[in-house]
């Protein structure tokens, strides 16, 4: 089983390691780990492991973002490294450099979240959202539409 | 560094957003030495919707029918993926029935995206009465699909718990009139393509992706597999009733453009008998629930549903706090992975190259919606990719 390769290669960084449904394993890891992790979980899977999403969540009411990268071992299942960062201080290190096909994702996240991912030169407003909306930031939760 | 007579020497070429070789809004700025192509970025932004935003200002019900509208091609499986999740929160299982006849119907939109997507290439290519032909037959997919769920395009045939309608009594009769027709012209098609001196020397060879870079640029679906790894949504993790159902995973070792295409000849015929056996086995009992009685509240939950669309893996990450909203709805469509990753396919291109190549990735830009750039060579002479590509030199052993 997975599951076991992914206790095994995050031993002492994940918090929790449990899988959510058939295929999907959640590890809990605190922020400034995420690319000890990641690096791990590549080395662990041989490299076969591409990003499938990054998924951010604004928790407004506890303060946080919460960011899931959805990785997909191929030949495996998905693991879903979930990080939780302060609302008011939104900066995470960047992937880019470990899997490169993480810089749409990451651009992604900025852009509609206000993420910044520190390392990532590309990082910049408004090529998802119209120009005008410099500096706001849709998928937040108190952003108020029309 | 760029000497000053490099640089007038090199061109920005905009490709789009409006362009006869493009068929949605998107932009390929080509910086071009001559002939050569030493840059391409890529800039969307011309058709974004805000739609997960959208999901989560709506009831789960109506973010089914809104998510069905995401992509107008590949409706079916965005459908399927977003009702698969919203089970899963809800803990519905389908009827292996709806679970069948949910299959067929992604299927057929597999068949006519991708025969749509062969046509094209072949116009790109000059060859305008393949085109023709090729839509000609892909109507009847259209047919059938039309037969199965009441729509031509924009089917919504699934919704939570299983399907809108059931199979007409009548239809397996026609079904198998039509595929046999549909199998008969995939093969001739084929043929074309693995014989056609101009077709061949237009696309072999023309935009290698090596393994590792698939691997590592995050591509999916027959992006990838024709740079020969085995990864398919299908066969790695089976939703619907594909873990019931035999098939081959199609891969191509090349790598190229004609690699990427040659996997959707063999999977359009891997598809037709996917749906001839589910045809033939599929279960008895029911596959309609009442719509009425379909629970208007989620309970607290979580659910990543992943579908193998048309292009590729496609992935909605959903979570509810309960109540009748999701808290948050993720779309990840294939070709935001592939068109934004795929850049990489552009290296040693000539400018001749660049709608083929763009072209083999089956880009859709009504799901993509995004952004950016990635290749380069700055000098005249020598390549030297800019910063992404040095990271994945450090990291991969060198691209180039």
């Amino acid at each position: 089983m997975y599951i076991e390769k992914v206790k095994k290669a995050l031993e002492g960084i994940a918090v929790e390691v449990y899988e959510m449904a058939p295929r999907r394993v959640v590890a809990k890891v605190p922020s400034e780990r995420v690319r000890d992790a990641i690096s791990r979980i590549l080395t662990e899977f041989d490299k076969k492991v591409y990003v499938s999403q990054i998924a951010a969540v604004d928790y407004i009411n506890e303060g946080e973002f919460e960011l899931n990268y959805n990785l997909w071992a191929i030949g495996h299942g998905m693991i879903t490294i979930r990080t939780r960062i302060p609302r008011d201080r939104p900066v995470i290190k960047t992937i880019i450099d470990l899997i490169p096909g993480a810089l749409g994702h990451e651009l992604e996240v900025y852009d509609l979240f206000g993420i910044v991912f520190d390392g990532n030169p590309h990082l910049r407003e408004s090529f998802l959202k119209p120009p005008e909306m410099k500096g706001k930031y849709p998928l937040r939760k108190d952003f108020k539409m029309g | 560094m760029v000497t000053t007579k490099a640089r007038y020497r090199i061109v920005d070429i905009p490709i789009g957003p409006q362009h006869p070789a493009l068929h949605e809004p998107i932009m390929l700025r080509v910086k071009v030495d001559g002939e050569e192509v030493i840059e391409v970025s890529v800039v969307t932004g011309y058709n974004h919707r805000g739609i997960e935003k959208l999901a989560e200002l709506n009831t789960p019900i109506r973010v089914v029918y809104l998510c069905s509208r995401v992509c107008g091609i590949c409706n079916t499986v965005h459908n399927c993926c977003v009702v698969q999740g919203i089970e899963a929160i809800m803990g519905i299982e389908p009827p292996p029935r709806a679970n069948y006849l949910r299959t067929i119907a992604m299927e057929l939109e597999r068949i006519h995206s991708h025969y749509l997507i062969i046509a094209v290439l072949a116009e790109i290519l000059g060859f305008d009465s393949l085109f023709m032909l090729m839509m000609r037959d892909r109507e009847r997919v259209m047919y059938l699909k039309e037969l199965l769920t009441g729509q031509r395009v924009l089917s919504d045939y699934a919704i939570p718990g299983g399907v809108k309608r059931d199979l007409p009594s009548d239809a397996k009769d026609k079904f198998k009139k039509h595929l046999d027709y549909l199998e008969e012209r995939i093969k001739y098609y084929k043929r074309i393509f693995e014989r056609d001196p101009v077709i061949l020397r237009r696309t072999r060879g023309v935009g290698v992706i090596k393994a590792h870079e698939a691997i590592a640029h995050c591509l999916v679906g027959p992006t990838l597999r024709g740079s020969g790894v085995k990864s398919d949504v299908r066969y790695e993790d089976p939703h619907a009733a594909y873990g019931e159902i035999p098939f081959n995973v199609v891969t191509y070792p090349d790598g190229d453009s004609w690699a990427r295409m040659m996997v959707r000849f063999d999977e359009v015929i891997e598809s037709i008998n996917i749906v001839r056996y589910g045809l033939e086995h599929l279960p008895q009992g029911p596959a309609v629930p009442d719509p009425r009685k379909l629970p208007r509240v989620l309970p607290e939950g979580e659910a990543i549903s992943r579908v193998e669309a048309q292009r590729g893996e496609l992935c909605y990450h959903l979570i509810s706090k309960g109540g009748n909203r999701l808290y948050r709805v993720k779309i990840r469509t294939p070709s935001f992975n592939n068109i934004l990753g795929g850049v990489i396919g552009f290296r040693e291109a000539t400018l001749a190259d660049v709608p083929v190549i763009f072209g083999s990735y089956d880009p859709c830009i009504a799901c993509t919606e995004r952004v950016i750039v990635v290749e380069t060579k700055d000098s005249v002479r020598r390549y030297s990719l800019i910063e992404l590509g040095k990271y994945v030199n450090k990291k991969l052993g060198g691209v180039r």
